[in-house]
């Protein structure tokens, strides 16, 4: 199993200070996948993060990258880049020079070139055009804005061949255009490249479209992991009718099949998540036959919002 | 190449790179430089309201004024070593720019090791920078003859080894020096918070000369006592004012007790610092 697995963390517990930060974290990551890591502030996601790249001791638990123990990832074939917050540029150098000295340590060359197995490896100048900051390449790390900065961390992380991307908010601070520049560059690098890359993110929407799966994680533990297009099928639609007679409705919709629990009332009307099963024409029907005066009759498709405050609403 | 190589490359590389040791480098230049040429001025303005000229007194002299200026760099040199490498590498933990050369295939050890390396090194370029810049000055406004008082040769030269006291206690500095660096990296690596690291370090720089009288024959045996500008027992202070032509500078027994042990007791140090730096690390910082 571990050989599909760029990272895999099971039964993961942290404790910082005496207190409990991580409580049962369990993450499994494939090759090539792109992965969003999603959670509220402090339910852990960055603390997971460090503990996979082997930066935060933990007192229990299994955390592998590519099979190898957290604890001795310098002994790591496989290359892996990092983007966590926050950024950790030399404030002292230029964004250039912060990018030379990451080559320098990691044995890279600071030109693109191509590897006996075919592989290309970005230098300095490609990872800059990439993420839109060549031209601020003489900038140094203090003279570049908060999102100019976690664009510059991806930057740093793209550098060579890496074959895992660990991304903590990197979308966090930027504007449309660039959030939308780093996951289209994400989405090539899983699809064309075979990169894995793990990103936590507050960014549901973004999220969505690009990734493959996700785990959301809650107060230190895992509450839901799985891949998107299942997460969002199992969580069903969402069903909103406006109508008079509210009794009638909610009866008939409680009645209904496929409706997943009882109807709430939510802006003048109701709300109620609706499986494939549901049939939308015949309830329509019921409610006209019942003389409820429908004036909105809406489903909408779940999205990995609602996905999140179920979860959310399931732990509490 | 491995992965010791890479990190001490990279460390090489921020050290030639960064505009902080850039600008230390210049200051201590710029200050050893200055020292000398003040020292002209007040010479010169001495002479001129009828006090001692050229010949008449040991500091009109080339080799007094060069370690006295080299002296005067050093002063920055022994704070900016601390400052820069105390107070820097909190800050390098605390901003997270040490996570990505980790993240490179490179353990903590070979980061701090490398560490450890330029810390060793940075005192030299330092030593090396305040003694070129205090010679050079000091040759553009002194000659370096006999040290003459009232027309008279009171030292020679050449008979009573100015010029190889000087010298060596330039060498004698090296030692010391190195343990500043190296304590200075161990004491980034083992608090917080820059300030407190910073703060330690000067309070270890400047406890020889606070308990001089407690440490007594002992405070050759900690290294910060014989720092060559902030150490209580200053070999380079000491040769300097002989140099002026104050030949009761040091003694045979000063020699024998605070020169001699100062050429060993540092490296100790150097071993211990470079241990705790490297196994004391904050690891949950990262």
């Amino acid at each position: 199993m571990s050989d599909t697995l760029a990272a895999s963390i099971s039964g993961l517990h942290v404790r910082l200070g005496g207190r409990p930060i991580l409580k049962g974290v369990d993450l499994a990551v494939g090759r090539g996948e792109l992965y969003g890591l999603l959670g509220r502030n402090g339910a852990g996601k960055t603390t997971a993060m460090r503990c996979l790249l082997g930066f935060l001791p933990f007192q229990q638990g299994k955390v592998e990258m590519f099979g190898v123990s957290a604890t001795r990832l310098s002994r790591l074939p496989q290359a892996y880049g990092i983007g966590l917050d926050p950024p950790g540029m030399d404030d002292s150098l230029t964004l250039r020079q912060n990018l030379e000295v990451a080559c320098i340590r990691g044995g890279l060359s600071r030109q693109n070139h191509t590897d006996s197995q075919g592989r290309v490896h970005r230098g300095v100048d490609d990872v800059l055009d990439l993420v839109g900051l060549s031209h601020r390449q003489h900038n140094r790390g203090d003279r570049l804005s908060h999102g100019q900065g976690r664009r510059a961390a991806v930057a740093r992380a793209l550098l060579g061949a890496p074959e895992l991307l660990v991304l903590d908010e990197p979308l966090s601070g930027l504007d449309p255009e660039g959030v939308e520049r780093l996951l289209d560059l994400f989405r090539t690098l899983c699809q064309d490249l075979g990169v894995t890359v793990i990103l936590s993110s507050h960014h549901l929407r973004e999220v969505e479209h690009v990734c493959d799966r996700v785990g959301i994680i809650e107060d230190g533990e895992t509450l839901l992991e799985g891949e998107v297009a299942s997460l969002l099928a199992a969580s069903g639609d969402r069903l909103r009718i406006e109508a008079g007679q509210a009794d009638r409705v909610r009866e008939i919709l409680s009645s209904a099949t496929g409706v997943v629990g009882p109807p709430e009332q939510r802006h003048g009307g109701f709300e109620v998540r609706v499986q494939e099963s549901f049939d939308p024409v015949a309830t329509l029907q019921k409610l006209v036959d019942a003389g409820a005066e429908v004036s909105a009759f809406e489903r909408e498709r779940a999205s990995l919002i609602d996905v999140f405050h179920q979860a959310l609403e399931q732990a509490s | 190449m491995s992965a010791f190589l890479r990190a001490v490359r990279g460390e090489f590389y921020l050290l030639t790179h960064r505009r902080s040791v850039f600008w230390l480098h210049f200051g201590v230049m710029l200050l050893a430089t200055l020292f000398v040429a003040f020292a002209r001025i007040k010479l010169g303005i001495l002479h001129g309201a009828g006090g001692p000229g050229p010949e008449q007194t040991g500091a009109w002299n080339f080799w007094p004024q060069f370690g006295s200026g080299a002296r005067a760099g050093l002063f920055l040199a022994e704070i900016g070593i601390v400052a820069h490498l105390a107070g820097g590498l909190p800050r390098e933990i605390a901003s997270g720019a040490i996570r990505d050369p980790l993240s490179r295939r490179l353990s903590r050890l070979h980061f701090l090791g490398a560490r450890l390396l330029v810390a060793l090194v940075l005192p030299l370029t330092l030593l090396a920078a305040a003694t070129l810049a205090s010679a050079a000055s000091a040759s553009t406004f002194f000659e370096a003859g006999d040290i003459m008082e009232d027309g008279q040769v009171i030292l020679s030269i050449e008979d009573d080894e100015v010029a190889h006291y000087l010298y060596l206690s330039l060498w004698h500095a090296v030692g010391p020096l190195m343990a500043l660096g190296v304590m200075a990296v161990a004491f980034g690596a083992m608090f917080r918070r820059g300030a407190v690291a910073l703060g330690a370090g000067l309070t270890l720089m400047l406890a020889p000369t606070l308990l001089h009288e407690t440490l007594g024959d002992r405070a050759p045996w900690l290294f910060t006592d014989l720092l060559p500008a902030l150490g209580a027992d200053s070999f380079l202070e000491r040769t300097s004012r002989f140099a002026a032509g104050f030949n009761d500078a040091f003694t045979y027994d000063w020699e024998e007790s605070v020169v001699g042990p100062g050429w060993y007791s540092p490296w100790p140090a150097v071993l211990l610092f470079a241990l705790m730096g490297l196994f004391l690390f904050r690891r949950k910082a990262l």
